[in-house]
């Protein structure tokens, strides 16, 4: 039975502002559930809110970004029906420019009132310093540091795993709950990098006990640009560290695989996400399927299904032997 | 040699589309050529993901784009134009207008981009798009009622407006069959002329119009009366068409709340543009 965490009320927000209408509505999130099994969600998209009124059981819970709820806190109210659970791409965690700290601020503020269980945040940079970068002729932002508006893949070396580890330590005492790291999709060779991917993760584990949201889509993205089997690469991760799974569809285009969150993940994934649950339990398998309001809502179900069957499937493998022996004749 | 961060040169890339572009005219640097174009697709990549509302009012445009390979080089292409034009913050309604703009300039500009159904679905879509910001005419109250009893005389100097926005374009493939056939299912579709017709409760229709509806409706402007309406349908091609044949389409016209007429020139709204 799902239980209301807290009783929570916004701070305030800029008059006339969307989040202003959400400053005297007190949001009583739904706590996220402990359990064996791994909850099976949603990333929010237009279309959840009714999907979750039509199919109330359909999914455990539903995934939204930090930046969305900055920009309208009335999303946030789906937490009274369903557990959230945060993700965030603002932290540039493997960057050299801070974060701003009325950021985190605000992060810290969204962390308590959806009562999410972890932050999910990119094993990524967003932002670059733009002082070295040489001749810029446009200015249109001088002083202040490229600001990407997108996850990047960092270069992979031992200076920015020591980057990584520190930032991640210095961020995990501002938020309470675990900051997982989300492996992203390298779409070309990273300049600089002196390790594979695998390899970067690894070496940022063993120096911190930073937990993994596992991107399954990026993973088989980074194996096809890097030239490696995504199979026989997986068992190379920190499996035991995985907290939650992304699963998402993935795009031929240009002789190259693109993250697209608007199709369904192909069986390249499926096995990925297989092969995941023979080894470790994770928490959380979100469904990213949030580019398109008009993503057919008959896929999503079909496709949470199949989720939910591939967790079943493992739980019977996984079942322990019936011990019950009826007793031997005297 | 790179000179700087790694981190950096990657968000200068792209960033600064012209360095990139430099960079890649010189073919020379630490960084493999093909590494360099994967960046400027990547860029592209950014600038697709930013643009994901399109899917929402653009979703044939966007799967043809698709289909004929053409999705990230020109979302890397407009990436550049529009940071050199300035337009990294725009509102919601101008950023889609620009990218139907830029899109429509560079199918007509390259000929590599002339795949079938591009242009057409593209103008489709942007008609709908476009209607949806449309506001009915306040003059819907001084409409005449009884057209059946008015003598013919009298009906001639009616003005036929659109009462709610209602706008034609002709095509030389139905871009409707694309949308409604996965996979270029329109390519051998005809000519086709279309309506695009807003409801008073904001929904939008199409309809597919024939040779006489689309000659007298396109000669409709809100300020002409019927008489010339049907001189210009004439002039179009209805040289053979009788009086009661005009008579009959516009009060057909009229009930289905296409059109409404007006008494008065004073009472015609200014023409849509």
């Amino acid at each position: 039975m799902l239980k209301a965490a807290s009783y929570y009320f916004p701070r305030s927000a800029e008059p006339g502002s969307v989040g202003a209408r959400y400053n005297h509505v007190a949001i009583m999130p739904v706590a996220f559930p402990q359990q064996e099994t791994p909850l099976v969600g949603l990333a929010y998209s237009k279309y959840v809110p009714n999907l979750i009124t039509a199919k109330p059981d359909a999914i455990d819970y539903v995934e939204i970004p930090f930046e969305l709820l900055v920009h309208d806190p009335s999303v946030a109210t789906i937490g009274e029906k369903i557990p959230i659970v945060l993700h965030c791409a603002t932290l540039s965690i493997a960057g050299s420019v801070p974060c701003p700290e009325a950021r985190i601020q605000e992060i810290q503020s969204w962390e308590r009132r959806t009562a999410t269980p972890w932050l999910g945040e990119h094993l990524a940079f967003i932002t670059a310093e733009r002082e070295a970068a040489g001749d810029y002729a446009e200015p249109y932002a001088p002083g202040e540091p490229y600001n990407i508006g997108y996850t990047v893949s960092p270069p992979m070396n031992q200076e920015v795993v020591a980057r990584v580890a520190a930032n991640f330590v210095r961020y995990s005492e501002r938020i309470t709950v675990p900051i997982l790291l989300e492996n992203g999709p390298l779409y070309f060779r990273i300049p600089s990098s002196t390790m594979t991917q695998t390899d970067f993760i690894q070496a940022i584990c063993d120096q911190t006990d930073m937990e993994l949201l596992l991107d399954l889509a990026h993973f088989h993205i980074t194996s096809q640009t890097m030239g490696f089997d995504a199979e026989q690469e997986l068992d190379k991760l920190p499996l035991e560290r995985v907290v939650e799974v992304h699963i998402s569809g993935v795009d031929e285009q240009q002789s190259g695989s693109w993250d697209n969150h608007a199709v369904r993940a192909p069986e390249s994934v499926r096995r990925l996400f297989d092969q995941v649950l023979e080894r470790v339990t994770p928490r959380a398998v979100t469904l990213e399927y949030n580019w398109s309001s008009a993503f057919p809502r008959a896929i999503v179900l079909e496709e949470l299904a199949r989720t939910k069957e591939s967790i079943r499937n493992q739980r019977v493998r996984l079942a322990p032997p019936d011990h019950s022996v009826t007793a031997l004749p005297q | 040699m790179m000179e700087f961060a790694a981190e950096t040169f990657i968000a200068r890339c792209l960033m600064d589309p012209r360095y990139l572009e430099s960079l890649r005219e010189a073919s020379q640097g630490t960084v493999d050529p093909s590494d360099l174009e994967r960046l400027r697709l990547f860029g592209g990549f950014i600038t697709k993901i930013q643009h994901n509302d399109l899917w929402e009012h653009f979703p044939t445009t966007r799967r043809l784009l698709h289909d004929f390979g053409l999705e990230l080089p020109f979302f890397a292409d407009y990436r550049a134009a529009s940071f050199a034009a300035g337009q990294s913050k725009l509102e919601p309604r101008q950023k889609v207008g620009a990218f139907a703009g830029f899109l429509e300039n560079q199918i007509l500009s390259r000929p590599a981009w002339r795949c079938p159904g591009l242009l057409e679905v593209l103008r489709h879509e942007r008609h709908l798009w476009e209607l949806s910001f449309e506001t009915t005419t306040e003059r819907v109250a001084d409409c005449v009622k009884q057209l059946e009893s008015l003598q013919w005389k009298r009906f001639l100097n009616l003005i036929p407006i659109f009462p709610n926005p209602f706008r034609m374009a002709a095509f030389d493939r139905d871009p409707t069959a694309f949308a409604a056939t996965p996979g270029n299912g329109g390519r051998r579709s005809r000519r086709v002329v279309l309506g695009y017709r807003k409801m008073p409760d904001g929904s939008r229709r199409v309809l597919t119009l024939d040779r006489i509806s689309a000659a007298i409706l396109s000669a409709v402007n809100g300020r002409r009366q019927v008489r010339t309406v049907i001189a210009r349908a004439r002039e179009a091609g209805l040289r053979a068409a009788q009086p009661r044949q005009f008579r009959n389409f516009l009060e057909q016209a009229a009930q289905a709340e296409i059109i409404a007429f007006l008494l008065r020139l004073e009472n015609a709204p200014e023409p849509k543009r």
